[in-house]
């Protein structure tokens, strides 16, 4: 309980450092609006600021806002003027089965490489340390047009662009997953190696366990819990931050919707994404906390 | 063991986070055309934004009139026009045209189509105002417009006036195809509108939105696309080699221009803008962008109003008339006066990639004659250029998108006009504005179009580059598809698969 | 640590001498020779526009630098403050802390760096501080992971119960304990923040479009990955030297006596 209200005066906080921090970004929306349609002038400016409401006072848009939301309403989009909760959920599934998926995939594998690097090194070590250094220097834009130029424009294995969503995720997911697998495998193993130092390691091996063996039944929570360090930040962009993959894959997702809305000065949308996105880190941040109480049931000194 | 049951649990849980796709491939028994380009139509409504222009290029909507191949205006949904003494106009329609849910197009449909839209979207207004139509017959139609035009026939070719029929289940239109399923800027299902003259013989055209150039051109080469619709050149190589494949360039309606920012120093001194005109080598430019051809007047090439003398290239004659401005070379090579380098910001933005490209190629010939240039990205660049916040912008812009001369000179060069970017008030100019607002015989506007051309050039205001090319490619299935028209009308009635 | 850090060094002093000195005009236009292959000439061969990859690389140097630098700097900075801050505190305030920086991290990059931008106006400075901002977040709750994992060490409880105040603990083992793994992860951060600038630069961020960075570089020359992949691989090259001097200088590999026994280190 103490815990959900702390988070919600984050959240809150959160939102209204942003709801300004929109505010103060230059460019307004009504200007933009009508410069996509190829108009201007003062007049047609003014008409489409009431239209918009940007017109009122800061307090005003505000308390429109929040009002909206204790209806459940998230508004329209300055850009379309379309309702933002339809849209949202027709486009959340696309970012989320994305981001969501390549991060279950590059965890898997990462693990996978983690023990098999930890246990016996050699090739797994060194793919393991290969897709680490690329993950850090390789533009995701890179690998996405490389992906889709050897699976589909060369060997046209899948359909990337227009077939089924099953094959429309396939590259992206492997692209997210390309990026996350070297994170995953470097602590898997690093923790294990640590665990090898551990003198209860030591007494597994005199009890005739082999080493292989060993790592797994003593390392393996311990390399969960670091899995899940390095998780949950990155359980931030799961969605919302896939917006490059979306943009080369033509996948209609959240992320690239968002850059749009960036572009547009769309505040409705933007206010809508932030919240979105805020709960679901909040949730996944209070999971992924309980995981880990669960696994390492210790006690910290000052809490 | 606790704590291998612990790790077994937390496995499934993640794997429980594995998305759960699924979704077999609809196959369609009937012909389907794939098609990937960069818009989709946002809504179906005429009155909303651009939605007029994307219709018509999906092959949905239709105006009344509308511009051929050549940039002539000619009929389509209406058969004839003709003024009245009093600076109204009668429309004649054809008399055999269906909206898509079978009615007829009467003039009752007609005018309040017309009304509304003119009413309800500024962009419908910007050339004549209002329009106030009243159907006089079944066919004919009495229109007035709020400000008096000598060129009704291309206000009406104008995107937004496309003619839609209002109905429960939203608006219905009059072109080859009709809308069977939607998702805004994103998909687009079409299928032969059944009361279009040969229906039979047209595919459903299945229309996707990919964003990214290089994406959209690795489609095509995976053949998930039969026409993909504006590639960037850097594919073109890649796309040519493959035998599976058509890839077909076609010069468009828009030019690639260099607005210059009179309101200040330097360029306020029309020697400078001059010579900054005679500096750039455009043949360089069609090199560094590959495709197009170099400009030669505010419109491109196939337009009976289009100036035709070549611009000259003369880095000599520049240098000479920057020297009598007063901005001489210095020791180091730059151009200074009173101690003030020659110092000039160069703007593009993103979203035409070819005016990215072009920035340092400019950069570099202006350096050669002694000026410094600062090339600058906006991503608003309407909002860069009307705060006149730059000296040289680059700007891509459709001179004459309802085959109208007067549209460009309107938008742009008369001094109260939104986008007056270069802040010139040149009499000679609104004069010949203001002849092109009476003057109805095409000769004449032809004649009035290059006087005010002659003008530019001397005034220089703006320097016209490249006359761009565009590429689409194209499966073995629509191998006969010819693309013109620029990006206003994609989708035709000519869209037909090659058996 | 002396010897690598020299190595750094020395490659910052490399990047320093390439940024005033090139073999060819970086802006120079020969749409001849565009896209021609290495030759002696050219050692790196041409771009698309005939320009000089090696002198365009070599003037990139300085400005890719200034943004890694301002970005390591302060988002290493408010990261490990933050970060620190946090278990020690404990209770609501813990909570309340990590729970913002996990919000910040759903905050758009693109967001944070257009406002920024407004706020402080365009340079590769701006760009290096809106990136630092945007990766605290990061560094602060991975920070916190390093510390909460070491705080459950049994030491800890005896520190406590000894009656160190909690600032003095935090200062005298909590950081000493955090440190190198924490720089471990700033050194692989090096290489991210110069990619992720590639995608700012080219939003207008980069105060002179045509004065070439390498994320700029990278941004610029993707359409050419299947037709020319030299002229991407280049500059992901220099980020990789670049990115392994620092990982060097910021020591990953410990010896293995040496190695302390903690049990949950972060990544």
């Amino acid at each position: 309980m103490f815990r959900a209200v702390v988070a919600g005066v984050g959240l809150a906080a959160f939102l209204l450092a942003a709801f300004l921090l929109l505010r103060i970004m230059p460019g307004d929306p009504a200007e933009l609006r009508l410069q996509r349609q190829d108009l201007g002038g003062a007049q047609l400016r003014v008409e489409m600021q009431q239209r918009l409401g940007t017109d009122q006072a800061l307090a005003e848009q505000l308390s429109v806002w929040i009002k909206g939301l204790l209806r459940g309403d998230l508004g329209r989009s300055f850009a379309s003027d379309r309702p933002l909760a339809a849209e949202l959920t027709r486009r959340l599934p696309w970012s989320f089965a994305v981001g969501m998926g390549g991060l279950a995939l590059g965890a898997m594998i990462g693990i996978v490489l983690g023990f098999a690097s930890a246990a016996r090194g050699g090739t797994a070590a060194l793919a393991g340390r290969a897709f680490a250094v690329a993950g850090q220097i390789l533009p995701s834009f890179g690998v996405a047009v490389v992906l889709l130029w050897l699976l589909a424009g060369h060997w046209q294995l899948v359909r990337p662009l227009t077939g089924p969503p099953a094959e429309r995720l396939l590259l992206p997911v492997l692209v997210v997953a390309f990026f996350a697998v070297g994170g995953f495998a470097r602590v898997v193993t690093r923790t294990l190696q640590q665990v090898e130092q551990a003198p209860f390691f030591t007494a597994a091996l005199t009890k005739g366990l082999g080493r292989s063996q060993a790592l797994r039944r003593h390392g393996g929570g311990h390399a969960m819990l670091a899995v899940l360090a390095v998780l949950t930040p990155q359980l931030g962009w799961a969605i919302g931050g896939t917006a490059v993959v979306e943009l080369v894959f033509g996948l209609p997702g959240l992320s690239v919707f968002v850059v749009e809305g960036l572009r547009n000065r769309d505040y409705p949308l933007l206010q809508a994404f932030l919240l979105i996105a805020g709960l679901w880190i909040l949730l996944a941040r209070g999971f992924v906390s309980m995981l880990v109480a669960w696994l390492d049931p210790r006690p910290r000194p000052f809490e | 063991m606790k704590g291998l049951s612990r790790r077994r649990a937390l496995l499934v849980v993640i794997g429980s986070l594995l998305p759960l796709v699924g979704g077999a491939a609809v196959h369609a028994q009937e012909t389907r055309v794939t098609v990937g380009q960069t818009f989709i139509a946002e809504s179906l409504d005429p009155t909303e934004g651009s939605a007029g222009w994307a219709l018509t290029s999906h092959g949905v909507a239709e105006t009344l009139f509308t511009v051929d191949r050549h940039g002539e205006i000619v009929p389509r949904l209406a058969e004839s026009i003709e003024p009245r003494d009093d600076g109204s106009w009668v429309l004649t329609l054809r008399a055999d045209r269906r909206f898509s849910d079978g009615t007829p197009v009467t003039a009752a449909e007609v005018a309040a189509a017309l009304t509304r839209v003119t009413d309800l979207n500024p962009a419908a207004r910007a050339s004549a105002g209002r329009l106030h139509a009243t159907a006089l017959s079944d066919h004919e139609l009495l229109i007035t417009s709020e400000r008096p035009t000598p060129v009704m026939a291309s206000v009406l070719a104008e995107w937004p006036l496309a003619i839609a029929r209002l109905t429960e289940r939203g608006p219905v239109f009059t072109g080859p195809f009709a809308v069977a399923e939607f998702e805004p800027g994103i998909r687009l299902l079409l299928v032969p509108n059944p009361y279009f003259p040969d229906a039979v013989r047209r595919p459903a055209v299945d229309l996707r939105r990919i964003a990214d150039g290089q994406a959209l051109a690795l489609g095509l080469k995976a053949g998930e696309f039969d026409l993909a619709f504006n590639l960037p050149s850097e594919a073109l190589g890649l796309l040519r080699a493959d035998p599976a494949l058509i890839v077909k360039s076609f010069p468009v309606g828009y030019q690639y221009m260099m607005w210059l920012n009179t309101r200040g120093e330097p360029l306020a001194d029309v020697r400078v803008r001059r010579a900054l005109a005679l500096a750039i080598d455009r043949d360089e430019l069609v090199k560094a962008i590959r495709a197009g051809r170099p400009s030669r007047s505010a419109y491109a090439d196939y337009f009976a109003f289009a100036g035709e003398a070549s611009p000259p290239h003369d880095p000599a004659a520049a240098a000479r008339l920057l020297d009598e401005a007063g901005w001489r070379v210095g020791p180091d090579g730059r151009r200074a006066r009173d101690g003030a380098p020659l110092t000039l910001s160069l703007w593009a933005y993103p979203q035409r990639p070819d005016l990215v490209t072009m920035q340092p190629v400019l950069k570099a010939q202006l350096a050669a004659l002694g000026i410094a240039v600062e090339t600058r990205l906006t991503e608003e660049p309407t909002s860069t250029a009307r705060a006149a916040a730059f000296d040289l912008m680059l700007w891509a812009q459709h001179t004459a998108p309802a085959g109208d001369p007067a549209f460009f000179l309107r938008l742009f060069l008369s001094p109260d006009a939104a986008n007056n970017f270069a802040g010139i008030d040149e009499p000679r100019l609104s004069k010949v504005l203001d002849r092109l607002g009476e003057a109805g015989e095409p000769a004449a506007r032809v004649a009035l179009a290059k006087e005010a051309q002659a003008v530019i050039a001397e005034t220089v205001p703006v320097v016209f580059l490249v006359t761009p090319e565009w590429h689409v490619g194209l499966s073995r299935r629509l191998a006969g598809y010819e693309p013109w028209g620029s990006d206003y009308y994609v989708i035709r009635e000519d869209l037909t698969v090659t058996r | 640590m002396p010897t690598r850090g020299c190595l750094a060094a020395f490659v910052v002093l490399l990047a320093g001498l390439a940024t005033c000195w090139q073999p060819h005009d970086p802006h120079a236009i020969d749409l001849e020779r565009a896209l021609a292959g290495p030759s002696l000439l050219h050692p790196l061969g041409t771009d698309h526009l005939g320009r000089d990859l090696a002198s365009r690389l070599a003037v990139g140097a300085g400005r890719t630098l200034l943004v890694a630098g301002t970005a390591l700097g302060l988002g290493a900075l408010l990261g490990l403050a933050l970060g620190l801050a946090a278990p020690v505190l404990g209770g609501g305030a813990r909570r309340l802390l990590l729970d913002l920086a996990s919000l910040l991290l759903v905050l758009p990059r693109l967001l944070l760096a257009l406002a920024l931008t407004a706020l402080f106006g365009l340079a590769p400075i701006t760009a290096g501080l809106s990136l630092g901002l945007a990766t605290t977040a990061h560094h602060t709750l991975l920070t916190a992971a390093l510390a909460d994992a070491v705080l459950r060490e049994p030491y800890w409880l005896a520190a406590r119960s000894l009656g160190s105040g909690r600032l003095a603990c935090a200062r005298r083992h909590l950081l000493p304990a955090v440190r190198p793994a924490f720089l471990t992860h700033l050194g692989t951060e090096a290489a991210r923040i110069v990619v992720a600038y590639s995608e700012l630069t080219f939003i207008g961020l980069g105060a002179d479009s045509s004065a070439p960075d390498w994320g700029t570089m990278i941004w610029d020359y993707r359409l050419y990955l299947l037709e020319s992949p030299r002229l991407t691989l280049a500059p992901l090259m220099a980020i990789a030297v670049l990115a392994l001097a620092l990982h060097l200088a910021f020591d990953p590999v410990e010896p293995r006596g040496r190695r302390p026994a903690r049990r949950f280190p972060g990544p």
